[in-house]
């Protein structure tokens, strides 16, 4: 009987850089935006409540931040994994709720290998296979381990299930 | 096969009707609401720029009709039309899933009918619509596909040349030569037809009170109402009436009765005419429903198509032994016609196995008897009930004097977690899965490891500690269709797992070509 292993590869462990550095631009935006719209109450008279609530949510902001950019980078990286066999291609992720994938090679559709600037920096890519449902997405793999593995997929992609009953 | 050909000028009237519900609204405000020539000059130029609007929408219905085109030529069914951008798509008629017929009253009479191919692909160009064509030509189309379709499963796609040449007429007039053709699949005429639900009319006056249909005639009189106040004025005739009626419970009892009897005949006619002529049969690779006296509506579907079942039953179903069965395939979920697959809303429950064993064997009915850990139960009381808390804040915050309607929805609340808890229940082994789920509403779903197209397990900390999991199947349909059992021990989620990845047992695989 087959079995089916669970998945043990990892992705690249520039990834926790990678995440750092696109998740610190993201919060120094909203945290200057926040900021704008506080000076901007304070000079132009709004009603304080408004201002307040900009307040609460800049305060906020930051306390996400350093969630999103100190420690939950490390914890997504370390429990990332996932594997891809003749048969199955599987993702296992997640910090408090773990999420399992696991779709037949038969139902892929298409294959892509993206990076972005930040991603290119570090020579790793993100791979995007698509099935019917959502795509299930590998992100910040090593550029040659996401090509290769691209081409894998694509090989074994080719195995389609006849459709009638 | 089919030259070019344009839809039925119909289709020009049927477009029109269309304009004129589209704009009845506008139409009752400009020039009935504001009746005469003596209006404010607002109006006046609302009416002109209506007056533009119908003319170019008139001048787009006779050039739109002008342009539009079908052809059946070398097996793919092309269709050209477009305004101001020529559009023209192909789609292979092998590829053809299901095929709905909707036909109007006024179709009827002129025996027309309106035609929709689906395919399984998940695009915009995944569908065709004749919107007026022939009845007999929506048979051969239909013919022709289905042909297709029977043929393609039986052998391979070498034999597709030899019965494109076969003139399409030997089709109606000499089944049995077609069937010698195609070896084991059988033209789809309707002598190969096997019908297995007919309703019989203890089952139409169910339905009837069942669905609420005398509930329509609401709306019809606020309408009629509104209608009738532009012209008297109802508020003071309705005030006598009602002084009226309220003077003596006699004629007050039997005014009630008598609007009660008058939606019940309301309700029954119009359950009758929907559902009345109610077909559900079948032959070897298809599944036809049909339904309406007046207006007709058809559906056929590959049952090699059906990627999963649902059984649905709300409490007054229950009660009466009735189930509403619907047929999860691809091309099904998306528009307005989604209430044909329902394949029979009001089904008898003790019918149900025996018809769904008929319909599709490759989806076996089972009884499910894995239930739910007690640890679940735990878990499921312990959830915090977020909309319990939102409702009930806003409830204290503006109307704090209805505070017995939170202890209401308290009750209601952990009653339907301990339903849903105790009436959840699964099942999975070679023939198929079933989960079974639901409080006072019940919800069977049935689907087999071939059809599923992606599974999920997760886990929540708290899960963890009490060595739960949910699990989630993920069907081929557009969009696809999910569907989760929540709360199962840690240990069945992973025999599902290795359940899951025995599928190769079942299926079989062909290397694509490139």
């Amino acid at each position: 009987m087959y079995e089916l292993i669970e998945p043990d590869r990892r992705i690249a462990e520039d990834a926790v850089k990678v995440w750092r550095i696109s998740n610190t631009i993201t919060h120094l935006i909203i945290a200057l935006i926040g900021i704008g719209l506080i000076t901007a109450g304070y000079y132009y008279d709004w009603k304080n409540w408004i201002v307040i609530i900009f307040f609460v949510l800049v305060t906020l902001d930051v306390l996400f931040a350093i969630w999103d950019i100190f420690i939950e980078p490390v914890l997504t990286q370390r429990y990332w994994r996932y594997d891809i066999n003749a048969e199955f291609i599987q993702i296992k992720h997640g910090i408090f709720k773990i999420h399992h994938t696991i779709a037949p090679m038969t139902k892929v559709q298409y294959v892509t290998a993206q990076q972005g600037p930040l991603l290119r920096r570090y020579g790793l890519q993100t791979l995007e296979v698509g099935t019917m449902n959502t795509p299930i997405k590998i992100p910040a793999l090593p550029k040659e381990e996401a090509i290769a593995l691209r081409g894998q997929i694509a090989e074994y992609a080719k195995i389609k299930e006849a459709e009638h009953v | 096969m089919i030259e070019i050909t344009r839809m039925h000028p119909m289709k020009m009237i049927d477009a029109l009707i269309k304009l004129v519900k589209d704009s009845i609204f506008i139409i009752i405000l400009l020039f009935i609401l504001n009746i005469g020539s003596d209006v404010s000059t607002l109006i006046k130029i609302f009416r002109v720029v209506f007056f533009i609007y119908i003319t170019i929408k008139l001048c787009m219905i006779v050039i739109e009709w002008q342009r539009t085109t079908y052809e059946i030529k070398d097996e793919t069914i092309h269709i050209r039309g477009g305004l101001f951008q020529r559009t023209h798509k192909t789609i292979p008629l092998y590829e053809i899933q299901n095929i709905t017929w909707d036909t109007p009253l006024y179709y009827r009479m002129f025996q027309l009918t309106s035609l929709k191919l689906e395919t399984s692909a998940a695009s915009d160009s995944a569908t065709v619509k004749l919107e007026a064509i022939k009845t007999d030509r929506a048979q051969q189309i239909e013919e022709l596909a289905t042909h297709f379709k029977a043929q393609d499963i039986s052998t391979d796609t070498d034999m597709h040349e030899e019965v494109t040449e076969a003139p399409s007429q030997t089709v109606n007039s000499n089944p049995d030569a077609y069937a010698q053709l195609e070896g084991t699949a059988p033209i789809l005429s309707e002598k190969q037809r096997t019908i297995h639900f007919t309703p019989t009319k203890k089952d139409l006056i169910k339905a009837s009170f069942l669905s609420f249909s005398f509930l329509a005639l609401i709306p019809l009189l606020a309408v009629g109402y509104q209608n009738l106040e532009q012209f008297i004025d109802v508020d003071k005739q309705a005030e006598g009436v009602l002084a009226f009626l309220t003077q003596s419970w006699i004629i007050t009892t039997i005014a009630i009765i008598l609007l009660i009897v008058i939606a019940l005949v309301f309700g029954i006619v119009h359950t009758f005419l929907k559902y009345g002529k109610y077909e559900i049969a079948s032959d070897e690779a298809r599944i036809f429903i049909h339904r309406g006296v007046l207006s007709e509506k058809a559906f056929s579907i590959r049952k090699a198509n059906v990627q999963a079942i649902q059984i649905t039953q709300n409490p007054l179903k229950k009660l009466l032994g009735l189930a509403e069965i619907k047929l999860i395939s691809a091309g099904s979920m998306d528009d307005e016609s989604d209430d044909v697959r329902t394949l029979y809303p009001f089904l008898p429950i003790k019918h149900a196995n025996n018809l769904m064993s008929a319909l599709l064997p490759h989806l076996p009915m089972k009884e499910a008897t894995e239930k739910l850990p007690k640890n679940a139960f735990y878990l499921r009381m312990i959830r915090v009930p977020w909309l319990l808390i939102i409702a009930a804040a806003l409830i204290i915050w503006f109307k704090s004097n209805w505070w017995p309607a939170i202890i209401a929805l308290f009750i209601v609340t952990y009653a339907s977690r301990l339903f849903a808890y105790r009436n959840t229940c699964y099942i999975w082994d070679e023939t198929g899965i079933h989960f079974k789920m639901g409080g006072l509403w019940t919800q069977h779903f049935i689907t087999n490891r071939k059809k599923i197209i992606e599974i999920e397990i997760e886990q929540s900390w708290f899960q963890k500690k009490l060595g739960l999991a949910n699990i989630t199947t993920v069907n081929r349909v557009k969009p696809a269709h999910q569907e989760s059992l929540e709360d199962i021990p840690i240990e069945a989620a992973h025999h599902f797992k290795q359940w899951y990845v025995q599928r190769y047992n079942d299926v079989e695989v062909k290397i694509e070509a490139d």
